[in-house]
């Protein structure tokens, strides 16, 4: 249904993980030598902790917690939850019962689905497209259509939780593909989304909890970009059906200025200390 | 049974008295002595009675619902639904053939045929059809119209509990357990010694709350009842995502047999309590089989 890319092992190549709808998903590992080898399983993301291979949809790896090491999420729909995985280096462990994510998405249905610190807070939270697969001509067709949801990646006991609302001024839809990209350069993440038999819109963020930002533009697919503990890698691929190819968005809350430290995907790497925040950071290798 | 068969709902058809000789005069006798036997419990003799209108007085459809009645009555439910159909081809209104249509449908067992004529009897009087129609909805796995079909027929029973129990456990299997919650919880003091209440109970819990919420109501749904295999499922995976997985392999163990998808847990329990070699078989068993 999806893929996404990131450097899973941390052994400098690319990897690839794709969604499969009720069947057993795959990770791709890059061994360098241009070949990869599929290994979902020994990794722990071919099926959710429960056994049953859900209908996972879109896609999308960033580190949520700030390990240093790209997480995996996918959508999927309802009852089935949006498992989300903790990157431990080697294998991954579900924690979609322990930050809260699959009690809150249990009765959603999600396609689109991307990483982006919306409120600037410092840490990546998630922006789902959503919307049943039921007919909207049908006896259901009512609950087809669902809202654009953003889930805020806060501190929780032992780790992080996640709290649902709906994104602000985003009406119910069939939406499917979602972006987050700053449109009007107010520094902060705007959503757009599309959706079915409707129109693409960009829903603005109202920006209102005045913390800063740092948008790092690097260009280099695979590169790896540190912004004090918060880490992010440049990808085209987000979640289903989506694509971005601008700068790197990084939230820093009340932090004036940043280190800022670029990994360049063949080697090498570009470290740059008390980086001024709320600008654009341009740097090539 | 719930599904009672009301006979006291016999139409016959009213033939004028005093009929002059001929074919009138017959047809009003046949009549009378077809609802008299009807009245007296002697159903064969009835249906007789009405296949001899049926055949002197093929125009007139109420033969066909009272021959309906008279099989209904020797447990002839297969018969007695021809004769309805029959009936509510040429009286399509809604009215009480369609509920005896249904009701021979539901004895029958045949659920999903059972909707429509139910569907048209609600149409004709919720009080006497509502129920049966659930019951109609369930047998057809249709479990959200079920379930909001009990909520409405608890209108008409109330105090039933077993009615209730219809919305909890259909809620359920709809997967709507925001809906589902609160008849579970009106029906907790009731029901806190059932085994099956306790699992969907607890099963729910997890769902729309986490692992934690459930495990009272699923620990104690497996304890009273340990071939509940589901309930020692859904139990098995809450306690391992809860971090107890010692106390989860042999629920896991117990309930694998029926879903191979539980494989994965139980690997995953095993390895959790250094029984690695087991965890590497479990494992591999579950690649093999879920990919089948």
């Amino acid at each position: 249904m999806a893929a996404t890319v990131a450097d899973f092992d941390g052994d400098g190549y690319t990897d690839i993980f794709v969604t499969n709808d009720r069947s057993f998903n795959f990770l791709f590992h890059n061994d360098g030598r241009g070949h990869f080898q599929e290994i979902a399983f020994e990794a722990g993301v071919a099926a959710p902790a429960n056994g049953n291979p859900p209908s996972a949809m879109g896609t999308d790896a960033q580190d949520f917690d700030g390990d240093g090491r790209p997480d995996l999420v996918y959508t999927a729909l309802r009852d089935e939850t949006f498992p989300l995985y903790r990157n431990q280096g080697r294998e991954f462990a579900d924690v979609g019962s322990a930050t809260r994510l699959a009690v809150l998405t249990r009765p959603m249905a999600g396609w689109g689905v991307v990483w982006a610190d919306l409120d600037n807070d410092g840490w990546k939270d998630l922006v789902t497209a959503r919307g049943d697969v039921l007919s909207v001509s049908g006896a259901h067709g009512a609950r087809a259509r669902e809202p654009l949801s953003w889930f805020r990646n806060g501190a929780g006991t032992g780790g992080r939780r996640f709290s649902a609302e709906s994104f602000p001024g985003a009406p119910m839809a069939l939406y499917r593909g979602v972006v987050a990209a700053d449109f009007d350069n107010d520094g902060c993440l705007d959503v757009v989304a599309t959706s079915l038999q409707e129109a693409a819109r960009v829903f603005r963020n109202p920006c209102a909890t005045g913390q800063h930002w740092l948008k790092v533009d690097v260009r280099v697919l695979g590169a790896r970009v540190r912004v004090d503990g918060q880490w992010r890698h440049v990808t085209s691929a987000v979640g289903y059906a989506a694509s971005y190819a601008g700068p790197l968005h990084f939230g820093v809350g009340e932090k004036k200025s940043v280190e800022v430290e670029v990994f360049w995907p063949g080697g090498g790497a570009k470290r740059l200390a008390e980086v001024p925040v709320d600008q654009v950071l341009v740097v090539r290798p | 049974m719930r599904w009672q068969l009301a006979a006291c709902l016999m139409v016959g058809v009213q033939i004028a008295q005093g009929a002059q000789p001929g074919p009138a005069a017959d047809i009003a006798q046949l009549s009378q002595q077809g609802a008299a036997a009807t009245r007296a419990g002697r159903f064969a003799e009835a249906a007789g009675t009405y296949r001899r209108l049926i055949a002197l007085d093929p125009a007139t459809p109420h033969w066909q619902l009272n021959l309906g009645l008279a099989l209904q009555g020797l447990s002839q439910h297969r018969e007695a639904a021809a004769a309805f159909e029959q009936f509510v081809k040429k009286q399509p209104q809604p009215g009480p053939a369609h509920l005896m249509l249904g009701l021979s449908r539901l004895k029958l067992r045949e659920f999903c045929p059972a909707v429509a004529p139910l569907e048209k009897a609600r149409q004709w009087d919720a009080a006497r059809s509502t129920l049966e129609l659930a019951d109609a909805y369930q047998g057809c796995q249709r479990w959200e119209p079920a379930a909001r079909a009990y909520v409405a027929a608890a209108k008409f029973r109330p105090g039933d509990a077993a009615v209730i129990r219809g919305a909890a456990y259909c809620f359920w299997r709809a997967r709507l357990y925001s809906e589902a919650r609160p008849h579970f919880q009106s029906l907790l003091p009731r029901y806190r010694a059932d085994a099956e209440f306790n699992y969907e109970f607890g099963d729910m819990l997890v769902r729309l709350e986490g692992p934690e919420a459930g495990l009272d109501l699923l620990r104690a749904a497996a304890r009273s009842a340990p071939q509940l295999l589901g309930a020692r499922a859904e139990l098995g995976k809450a306690l391992l995502e809860t971090g107890a997985a010692d106390e989860a392999l042999p629920h896991l163990e117990a309930a694998v047999a029926q879903d191979p998808a539980l494989l994965l847990p139980l690997s995953k329990a095993c390895r959790a309590v250094g029984r690695v070699a087991d965890a590497d078989r479990y494992a591999q068993e579950y690649r093999q089989r879920m990919k089948q």
